[in-house]
């Protein structure tokens, strides 16, 4: 199936926030208490079907990662369940770290020097167990308290920040 | 100055390990609580400058590394004063690389995903790029507070962890 890849970080319109909230609600993956308009705006990338309705996205959140000392985007992506095993995770993924890169080269001081992701698809673990991903850049880093996979990538040019 | 690179990885002769041993001992870079027969059968890389003599020695040691939970080469690398320039080290961490990862690559199991490494050098900590153009990369800072880099063997597999610690 045919697939479009919107790049929407930063640019997310209230009526796209009530779409975006509309497909979270459908796939039942609003945590409860959670505000769904804050959400939506931490969503960098949309993936569309042939009916041009949502089928996957990402989103990324800055924050101190406690194993580097650094702040990293944590990086999560849904994909509705008749969307899944179509391959279309790598796309999104170098789209969403093209997107997070170039923002982060626009601002006078980078909000983030990379992006970091806990592994919890069990496929993608077991699939993709090289340390380093090549075709995206991410390395191993460790387990999470959860005994996850943590991989990260550093945008290209960016430095260390001070230790948080 | 010009440097020559010889990989002794698993291939250290007694002669050798005197040698190094002596040029260790030359730049108190022999701790007293080394064995210095262990520490020169961990050679991976010899450096030689132009009069054939030894300006830089680096060592590798498999270890489990805690906060990965797989086994890593802990990779250490020393050059006599006058030596401790960028055109040394890069190319003596290259011809390491290279060395390790094809003694792995010969394994009928590798015993290692790649190499870390402990970055003490004040001229390489001014450096502050998470990512080096060898193919290291950040993964936090050791206890002592310095930053630490892992390098993935190309093809590198994860093993069930062997340890687990908390992010």
């Amino acid at each position: 199936m045919p697939y479009q890849y919107q790049t929407v970080w930063k640019n997310v319109s209230p009526e796209l926030a009530a779409e975006i909230t509309g497909f979270w609600t459908g796939e039942e993956a609003l945590p409860k208490g959670s505000d769904p308009g804050e959400r939506a705006q931490q969503v960098a990338v949309i993936m569309r079907d042939g009916s041009g309705a949502i089928a996957a996205l990402s989103s990324a959140v800055p924050g101190v990662v406690p194993r580097l000392r650094q702040v990293l985007y944590g990086y999560r992506t849904l994909c509705a369940a008749a969307h899944r095993g179509n391959h279309t995770s790598l796309a999104m993924l170098q789209l969403s770290q093209k997107a997070l890169l170039e923002y982060n080269q626009s601002l006078p001081q980078p909000e983030a020097i990379g992006i970091y992701m806990e592994i919890e698809s069990r496929m993608i673990s077991e699939h993709y167990d090289e340390a380093f991903w090549p075709r995206t850049g991410f390395s191993f880093i460790g387990y999470s308290p959860r005994g996850l996979v943590l991989r990260a990538y550093y945008f290209p040019g960016f430095k260390l920040q001070p230790p948080a | 100055m010009t440097y020559r690179f010889d990989t002794v990885w698993n291939a250290c002769t007694p002669a050798l390990s005197e040698e190094i041993i002596a040029f260790w001992r030359s730049e108190n870079a022999l701790p007293a609580e080394d064995d210095p027969a262990v520490r020169t059968g961990q050679t991976v890389v010899v450096a030689r400058d132009r009069d054939g003599r030894i300006a830089g020695t680096c060592t590798a040691y498999l270890r489990v590394v805690p906060r990965l939970g797989q086994p890593m080469y802990y990779f250490r690398m020393f050059f006599s004063g006058g030596h401790r320039r960028r055109y040394s080290i890069i190319p003596m961490m290259k011809e390491a690389q290279k060395a390790l990862s094809a003694y792995n690559s010969g394994l009928p199991m590798p015993e290692s995903l790649g190499v870390v490494m402990e970055v003490e050098n004040p001229n390489l900590r001014r450096h502050t790029n998470p990512t080096w153009p060898v193919g290291f990369n950040f993964i936090g800072y050791s206890p002592r507070g310095l930053p630490l880099y892992a390098y993935y063997f190309p093809g590198a597999k994860l093993l069930p962890p062997a340890r687990r610690r908390n992010a």
